[in-house]
């Protein structure tokens, strides 16, 4: 039994479905990797498992199938998708009050229990000690008036009880732990103090306080420069392998998809469209859309004058899209049977939602 | 190499180390670092300082007993007439004879106490009502909500009534002393407080270092005192100075419609202007002292607060 299995997952605000039925799971030791340009609900599926997004009041679900904030993160039709996606837009509200809430049901059992149906205060215990995240932006997920090692003494008092001298001590050891070189002084400064490469260690840190087993990583290259891109990816990995912790790799780079994850998850307009393993993948990606993403990138071994081939249209086009599949509108091959209707996901090692699959691959 | 390059170079790196000590410290002295080059900062430091210590030394630094009325030697009142500046009397003498320079002197103590007082009060009391308010509607579920929504509109209809006329109906309800003074003008500074906290607590509670806490499981309060109080505070911190100089304005304001200290012999300088009013045509001069004393010192403290929003202000942080 896998340490995470998310079922049917639905996230819906007010009346737009941002994730739709979505399933995967994450075993112990591996690294899963969720992927899909912005507004595809790759987000907001990581927020729901952590149960993080605000509350929401009930409110009858629609059927367009488009998650709320892909028409005002729109890239500019023709731009390369895959890499060039922009920062993934949390929904307004971040995990609590105020404004539209989001209704989530399905079923995203960890360790044999479902964090979905978890009481508020037991969903809490669990946060930070069982699972933590990592999130995009490290400047701004750190609290700018607060030294870094108050932020990592914070989590260590609250799930594992440590107070004063043992706290600060297990806090500069986390530090050295992610690579941090001095780590007493720098637990005494404050995140402006520190570089982007090692705002992002520090919160790695945090997350990794309490050992958790399930760490869930949301883009969190996406703020840095290339080479710390690759330190900090080598670390996660590094985490991964030592730890046995599972990771959770929410991004839109195929790259790191690549270099990273064991198994992968493609999704598109809230849908998984795509599901196997890493290899597997690149080497025989089924439906349209992941080709596309594929097709999207720059790759070395090509002429230079060579454009690059870029998915048609944006999610915005799928908006007004009522039956069959999502993707139809944005793909060259549909036929009839694309727009008949929805297409189920087929097969269990490599899964894909297309009915034109046998004729892509 | 020559040893004029070796001192330019020790001169370089001093530099960079110098500047590499800029970057080190904690937020409130990298904001006082910056504070000290500010040329209005400065002024104002300067002046709010001057005032403090006048107002601290007070009694010790006066020359004359400021209430000792050395009156009935000469015959002024008839001709309206008070001795101006003089050398005995640097500011002259007022109506009853007292030194004007002495009562100057001693009365900042009581500005300074009626302003930071009041100052306190709507601090304190505006701070509670706007953070609980804010807490509860972030965190409180639907219940909170509601309750922020009474609050925030009671402090909405408190915002409508003229500051000086709150001010006055609660010094009327107290009756004329130095404490209803503080109070009513405390009180009348609540509403700001509440609203300008509760504004600065919503902002940072959507951000992501605080949906970073919960997903580490961090409970409400926690947040709530730790993470979003504290980034929430410098605003506030800034409109208290701002306030404070508003403060000391209505303090005198109060006190010159007789609603201040009753003891006419204790200096005030809004007493002191209110006395001035009836040989305004004969002794313009005992007005200007109290009123040029109430404006500069306003004028400081609006400097000072000015020059720490800026100093405080993020955007201007991450520049550097």
């Amino acid at each position: 039994m896998a340490l995470l299995e998310v079922e049917d997952l639905r996230v819906a605000f007010g009346t737009s479905t941002a994730v739709d039925g979505v399933s995967f799971s994450v075993e112990e030791g591996k690294i899963v990797g969720l992927v899909g340009e912005s507004g595809c609900g790759k987000s907001v599926t990581s927020l729901a498992v952590m149960g993080l997004l605000p509350k929401g009041r009930g409110a009858k679900r629609g059927r367009a199938p488009q998650p709320v904030q892909a028409a005002a993160e729109e890239p500019a039709p023709g731009a390369v998708k895959a890499t060039a996606a922009a920062p993934q837009a949390v929904p307004a509200g971040g995990g609590h009050g105020r404004g539209g809430g989001a209704d989530v049901s399905g079923r995203a059992v960890f360790d044999g229990t479902d964090l979905l149906a978890l009481a508020p205060a037991a969903m809490r215990r669990r946060r930070g000690k069982d699972l933590a995240m990592v999130f995009q932006d490290p400047l701004s997920s750190l609290n700018p008036v607060v030294p870094v090692g108050r932020q990592i003494t914070e989590v260590l008092e609250r799930h594992r009880g440590l107070k004063g001298a043992k706290a600060s001590q297990e806090a500069a050891s986390l530090l050295d732990r992610v690579g941090i070189p001095d780590p007493t002084r720098r637990l005494k400064e404050y995140p402006h103090q520190l570089s982007g490469g090692m705002r992002q260690r520090v919160l790695i840190a945090i997350a990794v306080a309490c050992a958790p087993r399930l760490l869930i990583a949301d883009e969190p290259t996406t703020a840095l420069d290339v080479t710390i891109q690759a330190q900090i990816l080598e670390l996660l990995k590094d985490l991964v392998d030592h730890e046995g912790t599972a990771l959770l790799m929410i991004t839109h780079d195929l790259g790191v998809v690549a270099g990273m994850c064991d198994e992968v998850n493609v999704l598109y307009s809230g849908r998984v469209v795509e599901s196997a393993p890493v290899r597997e993948l690149f080497a025989r990606p089924t439906h349209p859309y992941t080709v596309g993403l594929l097709g999207s990138i720059p790759k070395l071994d090509l002429p230079i004058h060579e454009p690059l081939t870029p998915i048609r249209g944006s999610i915005a086009d799928v908006i007004r899209w009522k039956d069959g599949c999502a993707f139809a509108p944005r793909c060259d091959r549909v036929a009839e049977a694309c727009v008949a209707g929805e297409p189920p996901l087929v097969g269990s090692l490599h899964a894909h939602r297309c009915v034109l699959a046998e004729e892509v691959a | 190499m020559t040893i004029a390059r070796i001192e330019k170079l020790d001169r370089l790196i001093e530099a960079s180390v110098s500047a590499r000590e800029a970057q080190t410290g904690s937020l409130l002295r990298q904001s006082f670092r910056r504070l000290k080059r500010s040329p209005m900062a400065v002024t104002g430091g300067v002046i709010v300082g001057l005032f403090v210590v006048v107002a601290v030394l007070g009694p010790l630094i006066a020359p004359y007993d400021p209430t000792a009325q050395t009156w009935g030697k000469e015959v002024f009142l008839n001709r309206n007439i008070f001795p101006g500046p003089r050398a005995e009397n640097w500011f002259g003498l007022d109506h009853l004879g007292r030194d004007m320079f002495s009562r100057m002197i001693v009365g900042a103590r009581q500005t300074l106490l009626v302003g930071v007082v009041a100052t306190l009060i709507g601090f304190v009391a505006g701070a509670a009502i706007g953070g609980v308010a804010a807490a509860a509607g972030t965190f409180g579920g639907r219940w909170g909500e509601r309750v922020e929504a009474v609050i925030m509109r009671t402090v909405d209809v408190a915002l409508a009534i003229p500051m000086l006329l709150l001010a006055l109906s609660v010094a009327a309800l107290l009756g004329p002393s130095l404490s209803t003074v503080m109070i009513a003008v405390g009180v009348a500074q609540i509403p700001i407080f509440a609203r300008l906290l509760r504004g600065s607590m919503l902002a940072q509670a959507h951000s992501d270092y605080v949906l970073a806490a919960i997903s580490l499981g961090v409970p409400k309060g926690r947040i709530v005192v730790s993470h979003i109080l504290p980034n929430s505070l410098g605003p506030v911190i800034v409109q208290a100075t701002l306030v404070l100089a508003t403060a000391i304005i209505e303090a005198a304001a109060l006190s010159y419609l007789g609603l201040g200290n009753p003891d006419p012999g204790s200096p005030e300088w809004g007493t002191m202007l209110a006395d001035a009013q009836r040989f305004l045509s004969g002794a313009p001069q005992l007005a200007i002292y109290p009123a040029v004393g109430i404006i500069v010192t306003a004028l400081g403290f609006t400097l000072l607060g000015e020059a720490m929003r800026e100093s405080l202000d993020p955007r201007l942080r991450r520049q550097e």
